[in-house]
């Protein structure tokens, strides 16, 4: 039953705004509508109170139409901004003294570094010149007068429609398919210098501009352009190497599948930082990826030690050890073997250590029969390891009814 | 999200000021901010407050012969911090906070009021020469640099005979190497232009059919990514600048908020998915923008063209029952922003939560 159902008697009967039928501002009318615009405007006749005031089907109708719109433009309220009563005592604390802190620290950098430098140091023999003096442009009010369109392609009679040819149509479908979208504009990305002029620039200055390079490139990998990503780490790291623009920049790599620059990067925070968590977990997959499995082994473990709840670092042994089965190396293997979905989750970075939440599943979930008696076998002393490896699974199986 | 982890906006500190207040800026590096406008008597005035023991503390009055309508720091370096001024007579004045007497730069550049201001090339963002743009009612958009006496750089006029549209807002963007540089206007009639300085051409121009308030690049100093243009009638466009389509030009998503005139927008600097509007009912709404899956796709042309994402509201207050008419954040600390309105009152405010977005 819809509102132009009921018969409408100048008002009679139905709301002033609107006019809905009052029938419809009732409980199992309002569970029954399914009708997102009809119950927003329910809604807005209830909220304004001027058929009266009805807070529990007011309320009603809310939870109604946040489970059918969440993202209703009718759902959002006027407030008034949030006072320390909206907070716990904790977080009021915390946000009040953070701000405090903040003002006081950045007023002593402000007499300290303003104050002292009276005479300001003549930057402008660094600045490229004038733009070319005085260009004038004109501009006319006229849109772009649209071009005729070209003649479509499909065949419009009998005559052509005989000439038109399936096979090719359909194949030429499918190669537009298969290209790649790819935002088109990356000419910028050469046009950006990778080096940064850093002359005269005090370190306060060369810390500021490396952030922003980095937050910039943060910026680019969230929305996907890695390679532009890749650039403003670049940029970073010319005015400031630092340990987190160089982990960012391997994970960027990472996506890319550069394995070999990633690599290179990841040295570089390891040599900075021994031990760095995220860079051992990336030098792993770079050494997984360049099939050097035991070193990829070794840092994986290196990891476990430190922190043994590492999903990532469960996750890419297993899959280090599946490709170790899979060639055929002499090398010795730990297994910590657990039964658990593998799934690949690459996260981006900023100094706060955030996650992104982008995966992506690398669905392997198959479990051969050796992988299983892996992990049930996890206590053999190594010798006994290797030599099942070797094993072809027939003889796995008639192994295990000795134990 | 939860209503737990929905960033919070807090009204830290408000003052009651005795003046009509257009615009007000932070100065970089530090926890102080200018408020620029003008006097019932008719003078302008630029006032520099900072932040002590929580409250508000006037460091210095600077009273001039013009109203002043607009400011920015964005064209001077971070050990000079001056500031930019546009004022009702269509000058633009560059002062020196510390000895406000006599102006760094000044010029009569615009026959009307200067509307709009915005500076690139300063502070760190953006390469290349530092560089101011204003935007008058006379209808012309003109970009100056400070070491370039009398004469603008670049001016773009209406042709000849054309009927001139006030220019409400201007916006400096891609400004990621030393050549490029894009200027945006927008006008009261709704026209939005792109005007490409390196080749000092007309890059790209729609309509969104109602007057222009605000424009704002989501970041100046990259290549560009998202334009925010927010207008009458509570609507506000963001436009992917990735992918520019010969006919189609930008794609664009559109949003109502506000019920009532969209005054400004400003980007998170540390976050360029996060943006503030702010509105004719007092009201500020916090928006994040997501991308789609595809930023661009073929049509059936087999021309590129971009794909807008979406944009969806984390938070709304309601801060007076005045248009609140100028925006800044912090370019120092994540979630601290001033704003003014025209209820002649100025306030702080701090938005929480916003580095777990």
């Amino acid at each position: 039953m819809t509102a132009k159902d009921y018969p409408s008697f100048w008002g009679f009967g139905t709301t002033k705004m609107f006019k809905i039928p009052v029938e419809h501002l009732d409980f199992k009318y309002i569970e029954k509508c399914s009708d997102v615009k009809h119950l927003e405007k329910i809604f807005c006749v209830l909220r304004s109170g001027e058929e009266g005031y009805y807070p529990e089907l007011t309320e009603f109708c809310e939870k109604r139409l946040k489970g059918l719109a969440p993202e209703s433009r009718a759902l959002r309220k006027d407030k008034p901004p949030a006072t320390a009563s909206s907070f716990t005592a904790e977080e009021w604390r915390h946000i009040d003294s953070d701000i405090k802190s903040w003002v006081s620290e950045i007023k002593k950098e402000d007499e300290v570094y303003f104050h002292e430098t009276e005479t300001f140091p003549a930057m402008e023999d660094n600045l490229p010149p004038v733009r070319g003096s005085n260009s004038r442009l004109h501009v006319s009010k006229e849109k772009y007068s649209n071009s005729r369109p070209t003649k479509k392609k499909i065949p419009r009679d009998y005559a052509e429609w005989d000439k038109f040819d399936v096979e090719k149509e359909c194949s030429k479908i499918d190669e537009d398919y298969k290209e790649k979208t790819v935002v088109n504009n990356k000419s910028y990305l050469s046009k950006i210098e990778t080096r940064i002029g850093t002359a005269g620039l005090t370190e306060k200055e060369k810390t500021c501009l490396a952030t922003r390079e980095k937050e910039k490139g943060n910026e680019a990998f969230n929305s996907g352009d890695y390679e532009e990503a890749v650039m403003y780490y670049t940029r970073s790291i010319s005015v400031l190497p630092t340990v987190v623009a160089y982990n960012n920049r391997a994970q960027a790599e990472l996506k890319l599948q550069n394995w070999n620059s990633a690599f290179w990067d990841c040295e570089k925070v390891l040599e900075l930082e021994p031990g760095n968590i995220k860079a051992l977990l990336r030098r792993a997959t770079t050494y997984k990826h360049q099939n050097k499995l035991q070193e990829a082994l070794e840092d994986l473990n290196k990891v476990l030690n430190v922190e043994p709840d590492n999903e990532l670092a469960k996750k890419t042994l297993l899959e280090v050890e599946r490709d170790m089965k899979n060639s055929e190396p002499a090398s010795k293997t730990q297994t910590k073997g657990t039964r658990m979905v593998i799934q690949e989750v690459e996260n981006s970075e900023d100094e706060g250590g955030k996650d992104s939440g982008r995966t992506h599943k690398d669905g392997s979930g198959v479990k051969s029969k050796s992988s299983l008696l892996f992990w049930f076998f996890k206590n053999i002393p190594f010798y006994m390891m290797s030599w099942l490896k070797f094993s072809s699974t027939t003889r796995i199986l008639s192994l295990s009814n000795f134990f | 999200m939860s209503a737990f982890e929905k960033p919070q906006i807090i009204a830290h500190i408000q003052k009651g000021l005795n003046y009509t207040v257009f615009d007000c800026k932070w100065v970089p590096c530090s926890a102080k901010f200018v408020t620029m406008g003008n006097f019932a008597r008719g003078t302008g005035v630029v006032q520099l407050y900072e932040i002590q023991h929580g409250d508000l503390k006037l460091l210095r009055e600077i009273e001039k012969a013009k109203p002043i309508k607009c400011g920015t720091f964005g064209a001077t370096s971070l050990q000079q911090r001056y500031l930019a001024t546009g004022d009702f007579a269509g000058n633009l004045h560059i002062w020196n906070l510390e000895a406000p007497e006599i102006p760094v730069y000044s010029v009569k550049g615009h026959k009307e009021i200067i509307n709009t201001i915005d500076g690139v090339g300063g502070l760190g963002i953006g390469e290349g020469a530092p560089e101011i743009v204003t935007g008058s009612r006379d209808g012309t958009v003109k970009v100056w640099d400070p070491r370039q006496k009398d004469d603008p750089v670049a001016n773009m006029e209406p042709v000849q005979g054309e009927n001139k549209r006030d220019c409400w807002t201007v916006a400096f963007g891609n400004a990621y190497n030393q050549e490029e540089r894009v200027v945006c206007a927008g006008y009261d009639n709704g026209d939005i232009k792109l005007f490409d300085l390196r080749n000092m051409s007309l890059r790209w121009e729609t309509n969104i059919k109602n007057g222009v308030c605000s424009l704002e690049f989501d970041r100046k100093d990259i290549s560009m990514n998202k334009l925010v243009a927010t207008s009458l009638e509570g609507k506000f466009h963001v436009f992917d600048m990735r992918t520019q389509h010969p006919t189609k030009g930008f794609a664009s998503v559109s949003e109502k908020a506000h019920k009532s005139t969209v005054w400004q927008v400003r980007h998170l600097p540390q976050n360029r998915e996060l943006f503030l509007t702010a509105g004719g009912t007092g009201s500020l709404h916090l928006w994040k923008y997501e991308y789609p899956i595809q930023r661009s796709k073929k049509d059936s042309e087999g021309v590129e063209m971009g794909v807008a994402g979406s944009v969806s509201l984390l938070q709304n207050v309601t801060l007076s029952t005045q248009p609140i008419s100028s925006l800044d954040w912090s370019p120092d600390k994540r979630g601290l922003c001033i704003c003014s309105s025209f209820d002649q009152m100025v306030r702080v405010l701090i938005v929480t939560k916003l580095h777990k977005i």
